[in-house]
């Protein structure tokens, strides 16, 4: 699941970087195989370019940590990343490769949501260090 | 202590006239062609602006109705101004056929398919402000009144800056949030009057009075409801200052009766948000959607604050053991994406 309030971040960071790449972190939590998105947060990438974003280990953490910090709600914390495609293109397989190897590092799956031109997401999971079928996505 | 930002957060998206905001550009831009394409106001220096609380981007869901300020540069002090709106609605006829509606100092253009309105006032220069009409009699003279509707939004776009969420970040503004709050809280908790305007320029006096400096939605929602309260208290009698007019009142159509009432009413909310602030989490949750009720206006009316999802309508917390939260740490090294 999609909330919108994730939906407008996304929406609002691409918008706002275009012509260049935006990116960030999903967060929300796994309710058994669900992965919840509630909220997301932009972690700018000081080298992103109209194709890369790069999520940087130390600007990403200092973003959860301060996202966690405000959002007032017990069960956020990470579960995937986002970015933009400032071309109509859906996600690349650098893409799934990234979000394969960052599932690696929890039992739980991962999304990876990619904005492409127009607003239309595309959206991609990974557990464990396999691409997964995302089954469902309602608002 | 709760201060559920996102669900805060979540509350204001729920008040955002985002769809009327698209549909209210598109109906300004269509008036504002209509004047400026006619020879006679363009002799006069038409130069439409969008005022209200639209223009200073206050508004909340629904809009019904844009004001735009035709402000005609040019016109001397013997511009009569029976005449002009007369001419005014002329030319907004021509353009709008069967959709024009004669106010008393004003021309209202229907958009039946956006279902709002746009309200055209007519404005002459007057040092550095303007001039309305007042009311216009039926020999097309008037009195006028001075203005100064781009104050307000220049007060407001300052306010946004002084008071933020967070000191380095520029971009959380909470005094235009918290207007947006206030003017919510007035519909659920005040009937009628005064109205929206009168409690923006409340909130604003509430800011510059006790100046807060809060880290959360809720701290200063809380903290300027009961200022507004205060302040509402002694307006019956004293009248309420308008900002951007020196010694100058804000006028109201509520009488001495509804702004008692509505003093009692917002004295309430405002115990009702300190109740909140000091709750639990969940608790806390029920009282803020009792101070902030339903959308307003709308085809269906949706609670504004969300109930967070671990809690019950009751204000308990949910038993929720299938969930597991996201991880406190990002992968390690750098993630890679083109």
């Amino acid at each position: 699941m999609i909330h919108s309030d994730a939906r407008q971040t996304i929406n609002q960071a691409a918008g706002r970087a275009a012509p260049l790449e935006a990116g960030g972190l999903l967060l929300g939590w796994w309710d058994s195989d669900r992965v919840i998105v509630r909220s997301a947060v932009e972690v700018v990438d000081p080298a992103a370019s109209g194709t890369s974003w790069i999520r940087r280990e130390n600007l990403a953490q200092e973003a959860l940590d301060r996202a966690i910090a405000t959002a007032g709600h017990p069960w956020m914390g990470y579960v995937g990343d986002w970015h933009s495609h400032p071309a109509p293109c859906e996600a690349s397989a650098q893409d799934l490769k990234s979000i394969r190897s960052a599932s690696r590092a929890y039992p739980q799956p991962l999304l990876l949501i990619v904005h492409r031109s127009g607003g239309v997401l595309d959206i991609r999971a990974a557990r464990r260090g396999r691409s997964q079928t995302v089954l469902e996505v309602s608002a | 202590m709760a201060t559920l930002a996102t669900h805060f957060k979540t509350a204001l998206s729920n008040i955002e006239p985002t769809e009327d905001a698209k549909n209210a550009q598109s109906a300004h831009a269509e008036v504002t062609a209509a004047l400026e394409a006619d020879d006679l106001l363009v002799k006069l220096g038409v130069d439409p602006l969008l005022i209200g609380s639209y223009g200073r981007h206050v508004s909340i869901r629904r809009v019904k109705d844009v004001d735009v300020f035709a402000r005609l540069s040019k016109a001397g002090k013997d511009l009569r101004p029976g005449k002009i709106l007369d001419h005014v609605e002329a030319v907004l006829e021509a353009a709008f056929p069967g959709r024009i509606t004669r106010q008393h100092r004003s021309v209202m253009v229907d958009f039946p398919d956006y279902d709002l309105s746009v309200d055209v006032v007519i404005a002459r220069p007057c040092g550095d402000h303007w001039e309305i009409p007042e009311k216009i009699e039926d020999d097309g003279n008037a009195r006028w009144v001075e203005t100064n509707p781009t104050k307000m939004a220049e007060l407001t776009t300052q306010s946004n800056k002084d008071y933020l969420l967070y000191d380095d970040d520029p971009g959380s503004g909470v005094y235009v949030p918290v207007v947006k709050l206030v003017r919510q809280i007035r519909r659920v908790w005040v009937d009628d009057q005064p109205g929206g305007y009168f409690f923006e320029v409340l909130t604003y006096h509430a800011f510059s009075n006790v100046n807060p400096n809060e880290t959360t939605y809720a701290g200063y929602l809380t903290v300027v409801l009961r200022e507004i309260a205060d302040l509402l208290a002694d307006v019956a009698d004293e009248g309420l200052d308008d900002p951007t007019l020196e010694g100058k009142k804000i006028k109201t159509k509520a009488t001495a009766e509804q702004l008692v009432a509505a003093a009692d009413r917002i004295a309430e909310a405002a115990t009702l948000a300190e109740d909140a602030l000091d709750a639990e989490d969940c608790p806390a949750a029920v009282k803020w959607r009792e101070l902030l009720g339903t959308t307003k206006n709308t085809t269906t009316e949706d609670y504004v604050f969300p109930l967070p999802e671990y809690c019950n309508a009751d204000g308990t917390r949910k038993q929720a053991s299938a969930v597991t939260r996201g991880a406190s740490t990002v992968p390690a090294g750098s993630g890679r994406y083109a």
